[in-house]
């Protein structure tokens, strides 16, 4: 087990109170896999992930739970351990990272201050190890001098993804990382971390909206909701058989280019305010099942074969 | 040929052409240089139908866009609005042409006015283009237009502003506001990709819903063939400046001509895990549009190319309403 995250809370304060953005979250990921973590805006998975790697901001605070990075209790931790851990174990590329690269240095000052932060290694060695990570990410290593207006996005997404693995990370948390790319590149960029997990045995969240691209590179899949994740599982499992109705619903309303053209449904309404009372299930209000216990009772996540899933009527539903 | 115009066509693009000239230093020399954003484009838009334009970043299908809406003057070549020349248009002919054309964009967080609420939004193509026929007359078309995008009941909206509106609610002002004076296109630019992929597929559904409501046509922009291939009839691929296959959205999707436009459907994510890709795909990006290949400008990232391609190809029909710019489609015919 690399990363187990149990029972974990974030919550933001805010002036309308407390805003619940995680509340409650538990999965975990073997080594070499890779996780896709989906749902819609404002559902948490960003606070989620800066959760893990301890990068929140200021209002927001984790209230309860525990996260455990190759046997680590990463929460406990005090800020210089945590120093060493960020980066080396674990490291995030954060979403618009497109556009965080500092415009007026050369790429490879960039990187390599990265490097310096956390490691104790010679100015050569330093070179060296760029040009192997520009390598690897499929970049001409004479490219490093260049600054990032002279690269395309995709090109300084791969940039992006070789500052992530330049402390030879175990875990990388990937926000949105194709996002903002086009059909091609995008592409691109999902056949890079595909053969970089092949390569390193890196293990992988990839957080996204987009279902299509967790079908193209994920292992597992987790689905949020509202602060909640509401199923997990094999990604197999999930595409074929979703137990739970907003994954359901999610899946329908993708437009597929397999199938013959067919009606797609949304999902009406909006995920609810979390400052406020939301209700037990937190997916009651827009679930076309929901019924009189939905409110009432919080759904518990149950286990089958490893497909898990937090759903009063998921039985039924399922069938 | 295609860019015949003929009854069934509502707009007609004929020779397009817009090159933007590259800005240099005060005292350099040399001859100027120049972005061929539309370099030659054909193309017609038929009565009631969803075109959609779709291809990478840069391929020029906003500017192409922003011909049609005469927003930018073209370099050489016109575009005909149901008869009518655009650019040589008359003040006054003018101003009929401008309320039959309408457009959504990309971003409904910056296409509508932050201090403005949605009444104040909503009503001010009929201002701008002088319909106001009296106050409460405006406002009936006003709620008409909110009611039929789905922000019902409408009094609960006109007083709002932007900020207190979803991504998916905002997206729907501003197709309200495109359709308050009854325009017949519309030309959409990527008008869901900022949205999150559940919402996609409400505002798709409304778009289309509007269509058979109002009779409207859309001009459709997009990068992403599948959502493409949901709403369109017709699809048009186009690459650095020029169409490189056109025809109906099943058949391109099924059956596509161009090494290009084979290589986007490949690399389209699937929605299927069984049924991942492997290889294929494209390499390197679009090349800018200031020095185009010559010859077939997809030439250096085509994997087919061979002596012939040399020399740029025209559009050949391949199928029944179906053409590609590709000398592999004389083949394919």
């Amino acid at each position: 087990m690399l990363l187990e995250v149990a029972d974990l809370k974030t919550y933001y304060k805010t002036n309308r109170g407390m805003l619940k953005a995680v509340d409650g979250v538990s999965f975990s990921l073997q080594k070499g896999e890779i996780l896709g973590l989906v749902g819609e805006s404002a559902c948490g998975k960003t606070t989620l992930a800066l959760s893990i790697v301890r990068l929140l901001p200021p209002a927001a605070k984790v209230v309860s739970g525990k996260v455990v990075l190759d046997g680590q209790d990463v929460l406990s931790m005090t800020d210089d351990e945590m120093k060493a851990v960020r980066w080396k174990k674990a490291s995030i590329i954060f979403q618009g990272a497109l556009n965080s690269l500092n415009p007026v240095l050369p790429v490879k000052r960039q990187i390599a201050e990265a490097i310096l932060a956390h490691e104790k290694i010679e100015r050569q060695r330093v070179d060296e190890r760029i040009d192997m990570l520009f390598d690897a990410v499929g970049l001409e290593p004479t490219r490093k001098e260049n600054y990032p207006h002279e690269f395309s996005g995709g090109m300084k997404q791969r940039v992006m993804i070789a500052m992530a693995l330049a402390c030879n990370p175990q875990l990388v948390i990937a926000d949105e990382p194709s996002t903002a790319l086009d059909v091609i590149v995008q592409y691109q960029i999902l056949e890079l971390i595909r053969s970089l997990r092949d390569k390193l045995q890196i293990s992988m969240v990839l957080i996204t909206h987009d279902l299509s691209v967790v079908a193209e590179i994920c292992d597992k899949i987790a689905i949020m909701y509202a602060g909640k994740i509401v199923e997990f599982g094999d990604i197999f499992e999930i595409f074929e058989k979703p137990k739970h109705p907003y994954t359901q619903a999610l899946l329908k309303s993708i437009p597929k280019m397999e199938d013959a053209k067919s009606h797609l449904s949304h999902i009406p309404g909006s995920i609810p305010d979390l400052t406020g009372e939301v209700p037990a299930c937190r997916f009651y209000g827009r679930c076309p099942y929901g019924q009189k216990i939905c409110e009432e009772t919080e759904p518990k996540m149950e286990e089958v074969d490893e497909h898990y899933v937090a759903c009063h009527f998921w039985r039924e539903i399922s069938k | 040929m295609i860019s015949e115009s003929s009854t069934e066509s509502l707009v007609a693009v004929k020779d397009l052409k817009k090159w933007f000239p590259v800005r240099r230093g005060l005292i350099s020399r040399g001859p100027r240089n120049f972005v061929h954003a539309v370099d030659g484009v054909n193309i017609e838009i038929r009565r009631g139908e969803v075109l959609s334009l779709v291809g990478e970043s840069g391929c020029g299908k906003t500017t192409l866009a922003r011909l049609v809406l005469r927003l930018i003057p073209p370099t050489e070549g016109t575009v005909i609005f149901d008869g009518q020349d655009l650019f040589s248009a008359t003040k006054n002919e003018m101003r009929k042409l401008r309320v039959q054309v309408q457009a959504v964009f990309q971003d409904p967080y910056a296409s509508l006015d932050p201090k403005k609420t949605i009444l104040q939004t909503v009503m001010e193509p009929l201002a701008v283009n002088k319909l106001h026929e009296n106050a409460s007359r405006t406002y009936e078309r006003v709620y008409e237009a909110l009611d039929a995008v789905g922000l019902s009941p409408p009094r609960l909206f006109v007083g709002k502003f932007p900020y207190e509106l979803s991504g998916g609610q905002r997206q729907r002002v501003a197709i309200a506001r495109a359709i308050v004076i009854n325009p017949r296109l519309i030309v959409a630019d990527e008008p869901v990709s900022m949205l999150d992929v559940s919402i996609r597929a409400e505002i798709l559904n409304l778009m289309l819903d509007l269509r058979r409501k109002f009779n409207l046509t859309y001009l459709f922009i997009t990068h992403d063939l599948a959502v493409a291939r949901y709403v369109s009839d017709r699809m048009a691929v186009m690459y650095l400046g020029k169409i490189v296959e056109v025809g109906p959205a099943e058949d391109i999707c099924a059956r596509p001509v161009h090494p290009y436009t084979k290589a986007l459907l490949s690399a389209l994510p699937t929605t299927d895990p069984r049924k991942r890709q492997r290889g294929v795909g494209l390499k390197g990006e679009v090349p800018n549009a200031i020095e185009i290949p010559a010859g077939c400008r997809f030439r250096p990232r085509c994997l087919f190319a061979f002596e012939k391609c040399g020399v740029e190809p025209e559009l050949i029909k391949v199928d029944k309403d179906h053409y590609a710019a590709c000398y592999l489609a004389e083949q394919a015919a």
